[in-house]
């Protein structure tokens, strides 16, 4: 496993210099070589364990798990199909050969970060990853420069709240190994030591996910991001966070380690706060996701409210809330991968992320229309894509807990992402195309066949979920979350819940029926006449021919309605609190006593440094500490 | 054969004065020659030299130990590369001469009035160099201020000498100072030597000095500043016996805070990074001043890491700083000359893959071993903030549109050695040994008063 | 194979008799405002005359969309058990959320289908129709928690047997039955809560571009989703029955949404969404507390 990382983080820098050469090739094999870790992800037997060498005394190690298994395999999903995508998309972009190095490092991290044994092994793989990550983000239009640095320090400071952790860990225990360290921590008397060092860890998780209260960079840098790399951050880097936030309350188990400190419905005191945090993160995303008009940044904020979702699921430490914000990890990979990809496509041809700017573009891009769909589809967590599975299991596992605050938030989220994923599907897809995309056409194949595979495999994964079920629940068996009964029963087709099942294979057969049988009735009746939304566009000086209250309307994109979509909603919280202008707020306040620092000591003349000197004799002289 | 690291130089100057025109080629050859010097040097540590036949403590005597040895190598070879750069050293040749002997002076001497000379000599050609493109306010700023550290200096060792009676260090280590005087003379040099070292808030004239010109911040960041932390180490752990570290600890911890916080306000790229400069020796000194065998050592890691990327950062920011009026995007121009930069402010960082990473947290780790959490928090609070800045840079420099089109010629010699550096950081992150062994040294060397008052007292007993 | 001669009942009962009603709300409503209305069958009659008219399609997406819904509202109305155990299609997939979910296909469907159509009136009626979707659902899911938290369980037969011992949720949790009435009357679309059609402002808002057939099979499948929503309220909260009381119970229901509805006057969105988000939200959790505490009848 350890020479694989390493030789991927080799062959990053020597597929540099292919990429200078010529950046197709360069991108063909990153693709190829992408394929080949998604076999590779398979051969590895679980438990293999390779020691990759002594750093300070302690071993650092890799262990291949069922946890790094499922992580690795959606990660690897996500990436080689942004690979491939990016093979023609690659084009529109200013550094194709640093893009394909970068890509293939954060590939080598993210895999290092789900095979560490140890915490130290996880940070260096998380660092290269951030760090490769951080390199191509300032790659997109201007804003992304800012992007970068505001990803950049919010990363760092989750990360070294990590660090911190994991110091205080090793200084307690003398271990980095986590699975040492779940035994210690499960038998030690401290409460409040347990409770510093798991929130520490999971620091990490939350500004990486982008966890309320640093989730303000989604915004700014996945809206920024080079558009086919915004997949990858939303759809595969985010998932790190999701992982570290497991490993805090999953792999040092918080059921055990907290056993005292149960505040309601068997739930920890500090799972609940985590909770808390991931509830807030739902509706901030959801309500800033509904006010959008830039179509990414849009998606960015679903990605706090979905981050938000699998922090809620995998904290009630429930069999089924585990395994609801596990799946949910792939459900949300995938679905935003697309959404983030079929955007990258419309950019691609249009060169605007405003929705706007933008409709109609159904006419001229259908392939990528149907893939956005199936992924908002998924997103919003309608049956029969995989989307739905998770949202159910958080939800039965909420309810059964009885947290009704909790679960009213996931509600208003999983509505409230109706709206959100209806605004670009309205804005960018349907209604009037303007005319100055008249000649947009379809992105080429190599750009559409990612996205339908992704929709696709998450589409099956909808009607049969069970292949991606039974690694979640080898996961929940090695997590020891009490496992009443199986979840997943591919015997009976069915999914369990505490209360009650279903079977999605039904509900699948259902779904088909009722649209067979209303396309029967459809075929039954007198066959339409077409009407050409296009023609004004066709044909010079042509209406537009719908319904126009009795006026001729010779403009398209005047009769289109994508411009403050939920004005009537949005207007209830236009002056709301913004928690971005808090965060910089603080940054501004490093800055002034920055300036004052500045100001003070360093800028004066000669007798103000005489001052000093002589002041920091009497200071020393009178203190002395 | 060590006073030739001090004389040869200084004999070459006075050449240089009267024959300007072979100034450059003789401060090659005196780095050269220094730096070969050095290196045969290697099988006599540790040894002492005494001058002129007077033994300790009446004469003047030169030690070199592991701790010196190793300062003086890093400082020669500093002075060697920055000999290769004719355009840069220009006119100063002669001064740089100059320095390079009161370099090794200060950092071999094993006495302290002789130490306070080679300091004042350190200012005086330091004031000089800062003075190049006309940064005369600057300079005449660091003027004020080293010679007004250097009395300090003088003062402490004045009453050094009042109480042992002897200018010798090894003496000032054997015998017992009153706890009053020891007070008073720990604190003077506290904040004589805390000028040079950077200490806050004696460090205003840091900025101006690195940041005035192209060829001060490349000596003086580097050489000047390890030998600096050098002496602070011999001084404060092995002539005091640890005494006023923790007075050390908590300006050190100052220190870091102010520079991160006045280089993350700063616009101006010389600038910054001199502050980030001052955060760095603030780093160092708290490690020294926990004078454990590994923080010490650690420390002197960490420098060493810090002087190699300070040398490569502050290459190519002199370079850029000087040709282009605006810097957006200059990196597009000249990619080799970006990667070094990139790759020595990510090792500054401390990331994974580069030679910052293993200090910085071998650092953490010890500093949890011996339950100090404050340190550890005020580490990482800075990294947070360095990052910060030097992303934001690394970004500017790389990414934004370019603005200032005109084109000048790459510097292939300043790629090459700036690459070579950056390269050498990432080896040491895959061979940290390679440094720590050599500083796991120089803390031994350091923190054993005991041998170090030996050798210098059998000297003195067996003549030369 | 029984499942599936359910399921076809489910649907024949669903058209025949939720149009028939349809109608007789009509007469309701026209009675009230002292108007003779139309006769109960006036739906069968505007249906049948709307898909044997010659219609306009305004695109594939159109078609697709108007497919999806009414395949959505067929596959969902198929699963609603109608009163009893026996009649319920398919004990094993009955779950609450499931079938709120797939509901959720048919909305979508509308939706996409109408926007699709390029006309902004149905974009605007569409956006209202979301908000308002915001608005309801959540005091209804509140209730609709606590329900099945204190029964242990989210099936719907399930949940109709447990009440045949323990007593109809309308009395067990009358604060809870009524928050989700309330709902019901948003999920309806009925005033004052037709925000989303409002025929005199925004031409009928998603229907602007129905014709012929399109508009025929769209108002199957509003019957449809009529069945769908009273018919969970009179599972849940009515306590089910034999199926002539299902019925029964469906009318008294369908009958009290129509009176109630038209004597009030349309809302705003933004007032819809303070009134939802107000008291009845508030009572559901209240009710979610009353549940925790165990204070029920």
């Amino acid at each position: 496993m350890f020479t694989l990382l390493v030789a991927l983080l080799i062959f990053s820098v020597v597929n540099y210099f292919i990429s200078k050469a010529s950046w197709r090739v360069g991108s063909i094999i990153n693709a190829l070589i992408g394929s080949y870790l998604i076999f590779q992800v398979f051969t590895i037997p679980k438990g293999t364990e390779v020691t990759i060498g002594k750093f300070l005394g302690e071993t650092l190690a890799l262990q291949w798990t069922n946890a790094g298994f499922y992580f690795s395999f959606v990660s690897l999903l996500v990436i080689v199909a942004v690979m491939f995508f990016a093979i023609k998309w690659l084009d529109s972009q200013k550094h194709p050969a640093a893009f394909n190095m970068f890509i293939l490092m954060v590939t080598a991290g993210s895999l290092g970060v789900f095979m560490a044994k140890d915490l130290i092994t996880l940070y260096i793989f998380w660092e290269i990853a951030v760090l490769s990550s951080m390199l191509i983000i300032p790659m997109g239009k201007k804003e992304s420069r800012k992007a970068a640095v505001v990803y950049a320090v919010m990363s760092a400071v989750g990360t070294y709240m990590f660090l911190y952790g994991a110091f205080m860990i090793y200084s307690r225990y003398g271990t980095f190994s986590m699975p040492e360290i779940a035994k210690n921590l499960a038998n030690d008397p401290s409460t409040s030591f347990k409770v510093a060092v798991v929130l520490l860890i999971a620091a990490a998780g939350i500004a990486k996910s982008g966890i309320f209260p640093l989730h303000t960079w989604l915004r700014i840098a996945h809206g920024n991001a080079p558009d086919a790399f915004s997949a990858v951050l939303s759809g595969q880097l985010v998932k790190l966070g999701s992982y570290v936030l497991m490993i805090s309350v999953a792999v040092f188990p918080s059921l055990k380690i907290f056993a005292n400190l149960k505040l309601y419905s068997g739930v920890p005191a500090p799972n609940y706060f985590l909770i808390a945090l991931g509830a807030a993160s739902i509706i901030i995303g959801t309500l800033m996701a509904i006010k959008q008009d830039d179509m990414k940044m849009l998606i960015a904020y679903s990605s706090v409210a979905n981050g938000g979702y699998i922090l809620v699921g995998i904290g009630t430490m429930d069999p089924l809330g585990f395994e609801g914000g596990v799946l949910h990890v792939f459900n949300h990979a995938l679905a935003a991968a697309v959404i983030f990809m079929a955007f990258a496509s419309v950019v691609y041809r249009t060169h605007t992320k405003k929705i706007s700017e933008l409709g109609g573009l159904i006419h001229k891009m259908p392939i990528t229309y149907i893939a956005y769909l199936f992924a908002i589809i998924s997103l919003a967590g309608i049956p029969p894509m995989s989307g739905f599975i998770s949202k159910w299991m958080i939800y039965q596992a909420l309810v059964r807990k009885g947290m009704f605050i909790t679960a009213a938030i996931a509600f208003f989220g999983s509505i409230g992402s109706f709206l959100y994923v209806f605004r670009p599907l309205a804005g960018v897809f349907l209604g009037q195309l303007p005319r100055k995309y008249k000649d947009v056409k379809e992105v080429p194949p190599i750009m559409w066949i990612p996205m339908l595979v992704l929709v696709a495999i998450s589409f099956v994964m909808g009607v049969w979920p069970f292949p991606i079920l039974q690694p979640i629940e080898n996961m929940r068996a090695d997590f020891g979350i009490a496992p009443s009964f199986k979840i997943a029963d591919a015997q009976n087709w069915l999914v369990r819940g505490f209360s009650g099942s279903w079977n999605p294979v039904i509900v699948f057969n259902l779904f088909i029926t009722g649209f067979i049988v209303a396309y029967i009735l459809y075929t039954l009746f007198p066959k339409p006449k077409k009407v050409d939304l296009l023609k004004p566009h066709k044909e010079e000086g042509a209406p537009i021919n719908i319904y126009t209250s009795g006026e001729f309307i010779y403009t398209p994109e005047l009769y289109h309605y994508n411009t403050k979509f939920y004005a009537g909603f949005e207007r209830m919280y236009e002056k709301h609190p913004s928690w971005e202008k808090l965060l910089y707020m603080l940054a501004k306040f490093f800055h002034d006593v920055g300036e004052w620092i500045h100001g003070w000591f360093f800028r004066p003349s000669p007798s103000a440094y005489t001052f000093w000197l002589a002041m920091t004799i009497l200071i020393i002289f009178w203190v002395r500490w | 054969m060590m006073v030739l690291l001090i004389v040869l130089p200084l004999i070459f100057a006075f050449l240089a004065a009267i024959k300007k025109s072979f100034s450059y080629p003789l401060l090659v050859t005196s780095t050269v020659v220094n730096v070969i010097i050095v290196l045969l040097l290697k099988t006599s540590v540790p040894s002492v030299h005494v001058l002129g036949g007077w033994k300790p403590p009446f004469g003047i005597n030169l030690v070199l130990d592991d701790a010196s040895y190793y300062a003086v190598l890093i400082a020669n070879i500093v002075f060697f590369l920055v000999a290769l750069f004719k355009e840069t050293v220009g006119k100063y040749s002669t001064v740089l001469m100059v320095m390079l002997a009161a370099v090794n002076g200060f950092v071999l001497t094993g006495d302290l009035f002789n130490s306070f000379v080679f300091l004042e000599i350190l200012t005086a050609t330091g004031v000089i160099l800062a003075s190049k493109r006309e940064n005369y306010y600057n300079a005449f700023k660091y003027l004020v201020l080293g010679s007004l550290a250097g009395s300090m200096y003088l003062l402490a060792t004045i009453f050094t000498y009042t109480q042992v009676g002897s200018l010798n260090m090894a003496h000032a280590s054997y015998f017992a100072i009153s706890e009053k005087a020891i007070v008073v003379i720990t604190i003077l040099y506290l904040v004589g030597l805390g000028v040079e070292a950077k200490l806050f808030p004696l460090n205003g004239w840091v900025s101006g000095v690195y940041g005035g010109n192209d060829l001060s911040p490349l000596v003086m960041a580097t050489a000047v500043s390890f030998a600096a932390l050098y002496m602070m180490g011999r001084l404060f752990l092995t002539v005091f016996g640890g005494y006023a570290l923790h007075i050390l600890y908590v300006l050190a911890l100052i220190t870091i805070v102010a520079g991160e916080l006045a280089a993350l306000y700063q616009k101006n790229l010389l600038k910054t990074l001199a502050y980030s400069s001052i955060a760095q020796a603030g780093i160092v000194l708290a490690a020294i001043s926990k004078s454990t065998e590994k923080m010490v050592s650690l420390a002197y890691f960490h420098l060493t890491n810090d002087v190699i990327a300070k040398f490569v950062l502050f290459l190519v920011a002199t370079f850029l700083v000087y040709n282009y009026k605006n810097l957006n995007g200059v990196f597009k121009k000249h990619k080799v000359l970006g990667t070094a930069f990139t790759i020595s402010s990510m090792s500054l960082i401390g990331f994974p893959l580069f030679a910052g990473f293993q200090s910085k947290l071998r650092m953490l780790m010890e500093m949890f071993k011996t339950s100090d959490y404050l340190f550890p928090a005020v580490l990482l609070f800075a990294t947070v903030i360095e990052l910060t800045y030097l992303v934001r840079w690394n970004v500017k420099l790389w990414f934004e549109d370019i603005e200032d089109e005109s084109e000048v010629k790459g510097p292939a010699l300043r790629a090459t050695i700036s690459i070579i550096l950056a390269i050498l950081l990432v080896g040491i992150f895959l061979a940290p040994n390679i440094i720590l062994n050599p500083t796991t040294k120089v803390a031994k060397a350091l923190l054993d008063s005991t041998s170090y008052i030996n050798n210098v007292i059998a000297s003195s007993m067996g003549g030369m | 194979m029984t499942a599936v001669y359910k399921a076809i009942l489910n649907l024949v009962i669903a058209f025949f008799f939720v149009i028939s009603l349809e109608g007789i709300a009509r007469k309701i409503t026209a009675r009230i405002q002292r108007r003779i209305g139309p006769p109960w069958y006036q739906n069968f009659i505007d249906i049948f005359k709307a898909l044997s008219k010659h219609p306009f399609s305004n695109g594939w997406i159109f078609d697709f969309g108007v497919l999806m819904a009414l395949g959505g509202a067929i596959a969902t109305a198929a699963i609603i058990p109608m009163g009893s155990t026996f009649w319920t299609p398919f004990p094993n997939t009955d779950n609450f959320f499931v079938i709120m979910y797939l509901f959720a296909v048919g909305s979508l469907g509308m939706a996409m289908g109408m926007v699709g159509s390029g006309s902004p009136w149905s974009a605007i009626g569409v956006s209202r129709a979301l908000t308002q979707m915001l608005g309801y659902e959540l005091p209804y899911l509140v209730v609709m928690s606590s329900v099945m938290y204190m029964y242990k369980t989210s099936s719907i037969h399930l949940l109709i047997e447990k009440q045949a011992t323990n007593g109809w949720n309308l009395y067990v949790m009358p604060i809870g039955a009524i928050v989700a009435f309330i709902s019901l009357i948003g999920m309806l679309g009925k005033k004052p809560f037709d925000i989303a059609v409002a025929p005199a402002e925004i031409a009928s808002g998603p229907m602007a571009e129905l014709s012929g057939k399109y508009m025929g099979l769209l108002q199957i499948m509003h019957a449809f989703s009529i069945f769908v929503e009273v018919g969970l309220f009179v599972d849940l909260f009515l306590g089910g029955g034999s199926l002539g009381w299902f019925l029964v119970k469906f009318i008294v229901v369908w009958v009290l949404a129509t009176l109630i509805s038209s004597v009030l006057p349309r809302f705003r969105i933004e007032q819809m969404l303070k009134f939802y988000w107000g008291v009845p939200l508030g009572l559901a959790f209240l009710n979610a507390l009353f549940v925790l505490l165990g204070w029920t009848f």
